[in-house]
């Protein structure tokens, strides 16, 4: 990048010969004011003996008038820069903007400021450090800002499945605590708050059903087993003779057990009257057919009342 | 392995294979004697029409056979019928309608020989069933003697027979 106040020949508007002039006029005074530098550094005592001369009282002295008459111009100065500063005010501003108004400034600063150097001296950590965060945010108002905002608007332009596609959804999981979250949670309230009866009238029983395998359930259910338990529950035989039973075989069983219980009877009696003090075993060796084919045990000890 | 219903009524199941009182033993036994009195009977009308049909000109009225050959008679048709019926399926009428079955010492069918002794000792000493009474385990004397057990069992079927002893 060029830069522009480096004029060179061929770019002068001014010319040459003024250019000329001016550069002798200043060879001159730089040789003047060195000349006078020379002149003022040897007459120096000279001035100082002038100045203040030894035989005159301090109050005449040279310097006094000096003094005096610099006094009296400094202050004419001081008046003359006040009513020059009021001329400036009155001047300068419309004379600014008119100037300003006939240029493009912005097209000037575009043209011969580099931006980027001007702003590669800026030292941002220093600027952000001398800033008072805290006020600026306090100064802001949020709720406004957020007044203003289109969330639906941002919402839609989202790629939500992008997102969700980055996500390590497993990694999260891990991370989670589950069994802290489950107890605190309370599942008698939730429990309480379900409409068993609206999910069960949703659910479709008979798919539920035909994708059931009737037949594996069966073949591991021991039916017979099953069978005897239910047998032996409901007294089936009582049902059996109750339906079926004839009258000989309803009094042979009475017969029978009314026999039982007057033997029982009787036995007690006896063993009453002959003072047995041990109980009559009646349990005789191996097992009666009927217990037997029944899987029935023998009771541990001899019935000693019926159990009618 | 199939299913199977006791048909014994469940107020009965706990007294089957226990051995049986007087009162029952005693209705079964005068069952007995009611088969053996209607048997001798049968068996004395048998032996009239017999004599009948081999002179019917001379038969002018029924035999009266001595008492001793009636009590003779009689006991020979009880210890054959109760002999027979405990020697097979261990129970003879009355024991059937009772529900009684008379065991050997080890539960089983009793042998021939032990049965038809036993059916003597009671034609013989019929009051020894009395005994029961008195014994710890409601046993007669000729259980005693023949170490049997009359017990409740309510099952129609009969005992299966005792295994045979292993030669070795």
């Amino acid at each position: 990048m060029t830069e522009p106040h480096h004029r060179t020949s061929s770019t002068r508007t001014m010319p040459a010969a003024v250019d000329a002039a001016v550069g002798v006029a200043a060879m001159a005074m730089n040789a003047t004011v060195s000349v006078t530098r020379i002149l003022a550094r040897a007459a120096a005592p000279v001035g100082r003996l002038v100045m203040h001369p030894p035989i005159l009282n301090e109050r005449l002295h040279p310097a006094r008038v000096v003094e005096a008459f610099a006094d009296r111009g400094q202050l004419a100065r001081t008046s003359a820069n006040a009513d020059l500063n009021r001329i400036i005010a009155a001047v300068v501003p419309p004379v600014v903007d008119e100037v300003l108004d006939s240029l493009d400034l912005t097209a000037l600063v575009q043209q011969r400021v580099d931006i980027e150097v001007l702003v590669s001296t800026v030292d941002i950590a220093a600027v952000v450090d001398r800033m008072d965060i805290d006020s600026i945010v306090r100064q802001v108002d949020v709720d406004g800002m957020l007044r203003q905002v289109d969330i639906d608007a941002i919402v839609s332009k989202v790629d939500i499945d992008a997102i969700i596609r980055q996500v390590d959804i497993d990694a999260i999981a891990r991370q989670v605590d589950i069994d802290a979250i489950v107890s605190q949670v309370d599942i008698d309230a939730i429990a309480k708050r379900i409409d068993v009866d609206a999910i069960v009238e949703r659910v479709d029983i008979d798919a539920i059903v035909s994708r059931i395998d009737i037949d594996a359930i069966m073949e591991r259910l021991d039916l017979v087993a099953l069978a005897e338990e239910v047998v032996n529950g409901i007294d089936l035989p009582e049902i059996i003779r109750e339906s079926t039973g004839s009258m000989a075989s309803d009094v042979v069983r009475d017969a029978r057990m009314q026999g039982i219980d007057a033997d029982v009877a009787i036995a007690r009696v006896v063993d009453r009257i002959i003072r047995r003090r041990r109980t009559r075993t009646t349990d005789a060796p191996g097992e009666p057919e009927s217990a037997i084919r029944a899987g029935i045990p023998a009771p541990p000890d001899p019935p000693k009342e019926p159990p009618r | 392995m199939s299913a199977h219903v006791d048909p014994i009524p469940r107020e009965a199941r706990p007294f089957q294979g226990h051995r049986a009182g007087l009162v029952t033993r005693t209705a079964a036994a005068v069952i007995d004697f009611g088969i053996v009195i209607i048997a001798l009977g049968v068996c004395y009308f048998g032996v009239s029409a017999f004599l009948f049909v081999l002179d019917p000109r001379t038969f002018n009225a029924l035999p009266a056979p001595p008492p001793w050959l009636l009590y003779a008679a009689g006991c020979l048709l009880l210890i054959v019928y109760v002999g027979v019926s405990w020697m097979g399926s261990g129970r003879t009428y009355g024991n059937h309608v009772m529900g009684l079955r008379v065991v050997n010492r080890k539960g089983n069918r009793l042998h021939p020989l032990a049965s038809f002794v036993r059916a003597a000792l009671y034609a013989i000493f019929p009051i020894g069933l009395f005994w029961v009474l008195v014994s710890g385990h409601n046993r007669s004397l000729q259980d005693l003697v023949v170490r049997t057990s009359v017990i409740y069992d309510w099952d129609v079927r009969p005992l299966p027979r005792p295994p045979e002893p292993t030669r070795t």
